[in-house]
């Protein structure tokens, strides 16, 4: 690594209250100064001009496929994709073959994890192999350094287990994540309950499926304590328990996916299995609600709920394919596309003669920086702090920044996107905004929206 | 998109749903169905217009009457029709469904006849092949030549398309599982008729008005003011697996029998897509001029016809044109 000094400059950057025009300042690992008009004599200037400066990316929501499906993905396409997605940490679910689910085999795989060019960190599940019968060692695991446990592909249907999973959460200060789906209101649904559902003659899911998991869920960490994150909220009801949750205090955090975000369930009227995921894409109304409410800051983290499939997986008739879309590496673009329907009414939204000043200076409208802030948010500190951990653009902070170009337009393509799978949801389409720079720990990592190392 | 489904191949086209038609190829079809009616009360001769094709069906579920239907219609206008067995377990075995069509495709067919246990089966093997797929029925989704046919039959009986706009048709029986309900709710809201569905609530479908059609638990209640009464043919498993307990308690509420039957309207009609369950959906016997039952059975052939005409008549003009570009 070069120690000669890295001046970013004429950016936004994203502090917890806004997006300031500031130049960072980084020398080795971190960062030495945020503030504007940073002398750059004797360094390499990085011009950021019309773009974001970001604290780097947290998926809280991975799907590695290692061990056990090195056909749909592999730690190297993982990885690549993490970091074009500019992505520093990702989360990896513990559904894999076999499940995580006894401290050997987390070590094991944490062991192999580690090699990647991206920190990736393990889950383990709640249950022993995923049944839904028997909690896993959770004082063990714990101790061994487990901190997120989930069954994520499926609910924890027992009511009993999830009750002792939250005890052990309280007593052990870990967090327990939850797939909020109802066994019996899933079986066999292959999408969402809704108009398409009907026409196409396919078993639909009600969105009551999730919401009922979650209500269940606050009831029981009322009883219990610890910490509840609820994976890929879909549900418009869902939000709601969550808020009222959160205003009673209770530690609960919430996610969302990009492609809850971006997509509904129109687009499976061709049986099209690309956009065959679980939780399944809801209706056009239920989508913008769920728009709304991430506006709102209702969640507090972007997840990808990334989830590579084998093509001969997806190409099966549409009730027998996989569950699941690729995302790592398309992310920020789903999200900001999807935050750029404006507002019923603009003018209803408070801004300062800063704000149009700021945001002008990157061709946004004021209140299109207000949501750019708040997706920030959500997928740097936001999803960092729901893997507990504290991150932002500050003198001594670890200098993992992402430089992202807002007003950038690009079309989705899987030539493009690094993985072996091809499940890949927005082939085709107009996205905007890109991932162009990138610093984690002090090396630059992507420049020009390329790999870079 | 209006018209058929449009295959990677130029001139190939599907019918895989009721969407895939605009209305002017649906009043097309009837056209040509028409044409053939009347070559079939003349000569019973037929031209050999598809002497050049080949068309394989594939049934991934068994339907001796359907797939005759089909191969009729391909042989009275001189295509070559090959069956390929496919056995049901190689469904449930996961087979991928496109290698199979790779097979098709390799056999060299021009058109693919597909029936399949699984909803929108058709319309995947219509975008990852070059195959012209014709959907002779997927799961619970869609079986689009058994409506056309039916709208053939409605529009002899009612003398015209035009006329059906004023009409109201129930459809009858188990909804939700009806691929045929589904068909002909979406191609009779396209001339304007009334569709009214009907069944017991565990039969029945979500959300009714997205097949643009009314609901009724209560045959009672729309018996008397129907111009058509479609009963769809009942499976006995369906019944018992459900809401009523046996077969006696649904057609207590949902059977033509004779007392309903006199209660409708003087020129109403009654229709079936077969085979009728006698004494299970329909328990009276109909006069000839009060019943469409075998009139459909006919029709469906013509309609088939008319539909090999126009899916294979421009594939099979591309490969003429192709032979010009080659010389032979
Ligand atoms: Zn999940």
């Amino acid at each position: 690594m070069s120690e000669q000094k890295v001046v970013v400059k004429g950016g936004l950057v994203l502090k917890p209250d806004g997006l300031f025009a500031l130049d960072v300042a980084i020398e080795g690992e971190v960062i030495t100064e945020v503030s504007e008009g940073l002398d750059t004599f004797g360094s390499r200037v990085i011009d950021a001009t019309g773009c974001v400066v970001s604290t780097s990316f947290y998926d809280t929501h991975t799907h590695s496929r290692y061990p056990g499906d090195s056909e749909a993905e592999t730690i190297e396409t993982l990885s690549e994709q993490g970091l074009l997605g500019g992505y520093q940490y990702l989360l990896a679910m513990a559904n894999t073959e076999p499940t995580i689910d006894s401290v050997s085999i987390w070590k094991a795989v944490r062991e192999e994890l580690r090699k990647a060019p991206i920190e990736v960190d393990q889950a383990a599940s709640i249950t022993i192999g995923r049944k839904g019968e028997r909690l896993v060692d959770f004082v063990s695991l714990s101790e061994a350094g487990v901190t997120f446990f989930t069954d994520d592909g499926t609910g924890v249907g027992s009511t009993k287990l999830m009750y002792e999973a939250l005890k052990m959460s309280e007593l052990l200060g870990v967090t327990v994540a939850q797939h909020a789906q109802d066994p019996y209101l899933f079986e066999g649904a292959s999408m969402n309950l809704g108009a398409t559902s009907v026409r196409l003659g396919l078993i639909g899911e009600p969105e009551a499926s999730e919401s009922t998991m979650v209500a269940r869920d606050i009831e029981l960490l009322k009883a219990t304590g610890g910490r509840l994150h609820v994976l890929h909220v879909s549900a418009r009801e869902s939000i709601n328990l969550i808020r009222m949750a959160r205003n009673e205090g209770l530690r609960i955090s919430a996610e969302v996916t990009p492609h809850h975000l971006l997509l509904d369930d129109s687009l499976l009227s061709n049986f099209d299995t690309s956009f065959k995921v679980n939780p399944p894409l809801r209706s056009k109304s239920t989508q913008m609600a769920i728009v709304a409410s991430a506006i709102r800051g209702d969640f507090d983290a972007i997840a990808t709920d990334h989830a590579p499939h084998a093509y001969h997986s997806k190409q099966r008739p549409f009730s027998q394919a996989s569950f699941g879309m690729i995302g790592l590496q398309s992310a920020f673009s789903a999200c900001w596309t999807a935050f750029s329907e404006p507002p019923a009414s603009p003018t209803a939204i408070a801004t300062d003669h800063w704000s149009h000043r700021a945001a002008s200076r990157i061709g946004l409208e004021p209140y299109e920086l207000q949501r750019l802030h708040r997706l920030l948010e959500m997928m740097g500190p936001g999803a960092a702090r729901v893997v507990g951990r504290r991150i932002g653009i500050e003198p001594n902070a670890q200098a993992s920044i992402v430089i992202c170009d807002p007003t950038a337009r690009s079309v989705g393509k899987i030539e493009d996107i690094a993985s072996h799978s091809t499940n890949f949801p927005y082939e085709g389409r107009t996205l905007r905004g890109s991932v162009v720079g990138g610093f984690i720990r002090g090396k630059e990592i992507l420049r020009e929206g390329k790999l870079w190392f | 998109m209006t018209g058929l489904t449009s295959n990677p191949v130029p001139g190939r086209r599907s019918l895989t749903q009721i969407s895939d038609l605009s209305d002017s190829e649906i009043v097309d079809l009837l056209g040509r169905a028409e044409i053939y009616r009347k070559q079939e009360l003349g000569t019973r001769r037929f031209s050999d217009e598809l002497k050049d094709s080949v068309v394989a069906t594939l049934f991934f579920e068994g339907s001796t009457r359907t797939r005759l239907s089909f191969t009729l219609a391909a042989e009275r206008l001189g295509a070559r029709v090959i069956d390929l067995a496919v056995s049901a377990s190689s469904v449930s075995k996961g087979e991928s469904l496109k290698d199979t069509c790779d097979t098709v495709s390799a056999l060299g067919a021009d058109a693919v006849v597909v029936r399949h246990p699984n909803e929108g089966a058709p319309l995947q093997i219509a975008s990852w092949t070059s195959l012209a797929v014709v959907n002779a029925g997927d799961g619970c989704h869609e079986h689009p030549t058994q409506a056309l046919g039916d709208l053939f039959s409605l529009s002899s009986a009612f003398e015209g398309v035009g006329n059906l706009a004023a009409k109201k048709i129930a459809i009858v029986g188990d909804i939700l599982h009806s691929r045929v309900a589904r068909s002909l709710s979406a191609l009779l809201g396209r001339f304007g008729s009334k569709v009214v569905l009907v069944g017991p609530p565990d039969m029945m479908v979500d959300r009714p008005s997205a097949l643009g059609a009314e609901f009724s638990f209560d045959l009672d209640e729309v018996v008397g003011e129907v111009d058509v009464l479609y009963l769809l043919r009942i499976q006995r498993e369906r019944i018992q697996g459900g809401y009523h307990s046996s077969i006696d308690s649904y057609t207590r509420r949902f059977q033509l029998d004779q007392k309903r039957y006199l209660r409708m309207a003087p020129k109403s009609i009654v229709m079936h897509p077969g085979p009728v369950n006698r004494g299970v959906e329909l328990a009276v016997k109909l006069p000839e001029e009060r019943s469409l039952i075998s009139e459909q059975v006919r029709n469906g052939v013509l309609m088939r016809m008319a539909v090999f005409s126009k899916i294979l008549a421009t594939a099979s003009d591309d490969r003429r044109s192709q032979r010009g570009v080659f010389g032979d």
